[in-house]
């Protein structure tokens, strides 16, 4: 039974994992509550399904929904860096205007991929098994992804990144213009999300303006999972726990539906749930199970 | 090498709260100059270092560099001329980040940051050899998060950061103040290295007189945004402590009422 769970939870646990790696990246590196990604998820789908709809190659579909969301986030930082505007108004004002976009990329509530080509069908025309084919190429662009991300981190630019999440009076006074830094860090932490949005397209077989409701609570929880499961440590490790935490938190999914709740009901076990993982240190004292701190 | 001409910095202009910080403040500093800005709480030494790195800009008067107008240059834009060490001394260095990738971002302070690894052989063996420069033992630890190290450490490393690149102009503000004593005359040893050994022009705040006699070769004493006192040279040489406080009376009209200048004596 629970292997059965774990395995059905594995699928959507990686190609959610994309989009919980953005948050982790908006989230925990540049320490940026980003609401952006409700609707970056959903643009991603939404270009994606379009471009394939429309008879184009669905690589194509999948590159211009990443691109799109580089776009969304930069929008985001702009906002926010630029024009003075809260971060999380920032991200709440590019979310509400983008589900006008959307809809406008969508045409219509929903697009069925149903008899439409898709990435995954390619690779199963390598000689893969059907049924592995989602499995290996979300692991596989996780792979890939990650060491990119990791990477670019390492450079100058992605050092100054880091920091303007950590320290950001500091890296000022080290000369870096921090408002571009928050600008590269959203830009691709909404493409990856937009990315994620149209691998989810795909599988699922269909796009949907609403499909993006709740996006950030559930990266956030996959991040916070995650530094429980693996601990946080450095970025490449901290990308790896999101990306288990994503897994697990779709493991949890499941499970909840298994006892018998609706799946109206988990965006309310979503919130619940990051609320418990985000308080824990507070429940813990509150419970007395650590010593007060001295003084 | 740094000039400040009649500078005025208002807070909450044209409110009830209106407060003056910097009052027709001019200031000449030669090349080399260890000056050292003494006054009492709120008499606007942490603003006229804000004002010369460019946190934010005076309202009236003009700042001179080397020659160059900074007065409008934003923050990032004077990196490349001005170092500074922030009195807490978590706010010099990314908790998060390891101790060689504090130590790079400082190494580039001021040049735009490119999409190269930022970090190869040639960096690690140079931040080795300056972090065993302050002889806490550092150079073997460039691979962990400056979060694990003691605050003493990590002002210590803020203070190798400033310099790194050599600077047009260091600013300190009380960089020993939040630290233990025996911390406290470590950093201040590796200050009075660093400005009689690499001869930086130094602007530096302090509380501390006696820091203040011992480092500088130059004294300036603050008070009410305006500077009432400056001495140097061979003046200064012969003065202590109590010489500098009935000098601050004579200045100002009052005297030097705060508890840690009481304290320091």
């Amino acid at each position: 039974m629970l292997l059965s769970m774990a395995t059905s939870s594995l699928e959507p646990g990686l190609i959610y994992g994309l989009m919980a790696l953005g948050v982790y990246i908006s989230f925990r590196i540049l320490n940026f509550a980003d609401l952006t990604v409700d609707g970056s998820l959903t643009l991603g789908a939404a270009i994606a399904a379009s471009v394939i709809v429309a008879g184009y190659n669905p690589w194509l579909g999948t590159i211009a929904a990443l691109l799109a969301g580089l776009v969304a986030g930069a929008c985001t930082g702009v906002l926010h860096a630029f024009l003075g505007i809260s971060s999380l108004l920032s991200g709440i004002l590019t979310m509400t205007g983008l589900y006008s976009v959307n809809l406008r990329v969508l045409g219509r509530a929903n697009i069925s991929l149903l008899r439409s080509p898709r990435i995954y069908y390619d690779i199963s025309r390598t000689g893969l098994p059907e049924e592995m084919a989602v499995l290996f190429l979300s692991l596989a662009t996780l792979v890939v992804i990650i060491y990119l991300v990791n990477l670019l981190l390492e450079t100058e630019v992605g050092l100054s990144v880091r920091a303007t999440g950590d320290n950001e009076q500091m890296i000022r006074s080290l000369g870096v213009d921090t408002r571009y830094t928050k600008i590269i860090g959203l830009s691709l932490s909404n493409g990856l999300v937009a990315l994620s949005g149209a691998y989810v397209a795909q599988y699922q077989g269909f796009a949907d303006i609403s499909m993006g409701i709740g996006t950030i609570v559930a990266g956030l929880a996959s991040v916070i999972i995650g530094e429980v499961v693996l601990g946080a440590g450095s970025v490449w490790r901290g990308m790896v726990a999101a990306v288990l935490g994503s897994f697990v938190y779709r493991l949890v999914i499941t499970l909840v539906l298994w006892l018998g709740f609706k799946p109206t009901d988990l965006k309310l076990m979503t919130a619940v749930l990051v609320v418990l993982a985000l308080a824990s240190p507070q429940i813990r004292r509150l419970l007395r199970l650590t010593p007060r701190e001295a003084g | 090498m740094l000039k400040l001409d009649g500078l005025w910095k208002y807070f909450n202009r044209n409110t009830i709260n209106e407060m003056v910080a910097l009052r027709n403040l001019s200031l000449e500093i030669g090349p080399g100059e260890a000056v050292m800005v003494v006054g009492s709480n709120g008499a606007g030494k942490s603003t006229l270092l804000n004002v010369i790195a460019g946190v934010f800009p005076p309202d009236q008067g003009s700042i001179t560099l080397a020659g160059t107008d900074i007065t409008s240059r934003r923050e990032y834009r004077r990196a490349a001329f001005v170092a500074r060490v922030f009195q807490d001394p978590l706010a010099g260095t990314a908790a998060s980040m390891t101790l060689e990738e504090n130590l790079v971002l400082a190494l580039r302070r001021g040049e735009s940051r490119r999409l190269r690894r930022a970090i190869r052989a040639r960096e690690r063996e140079f931040f080795q050899e300056r972090l065993a420069s302050l002889g806490l033992g550092l150079e073997n630890r460039l691979i962990e998060k400056v979060g694990l190290l003691s605050g003493g450490q990590r002002q210590a490393v803020a203070l190798l950061m400033a310099t790194l690149k050599e600077p047009r102009v260091l600013l300190l503000d009380e960089p020993t103040a939040a630290l233990d004593p025996k911390t406290a005359s470590l950093v201040t040893s590796l200050i009075q290295r660093i400005i009689t050994g690499q001869r930086l022009t130094t602007l530096m705040v302090t509380h501390d007189l006696k820091q203040a006699l011992e480092l500088g070769s130059r004294i300036v004493m603050m008070d009410a945004g305006q500077i009432v006192m400056d001495v140097a040279g061979e003046e200064m040489a012969a003065m202590d402590v109590d010489d500098l406080l009935l000098l601050f009376e004579k200045g100002s009209g009052r005297r030097l009422t705060t508890d840690r200048v009481v304290l320091a004596q």
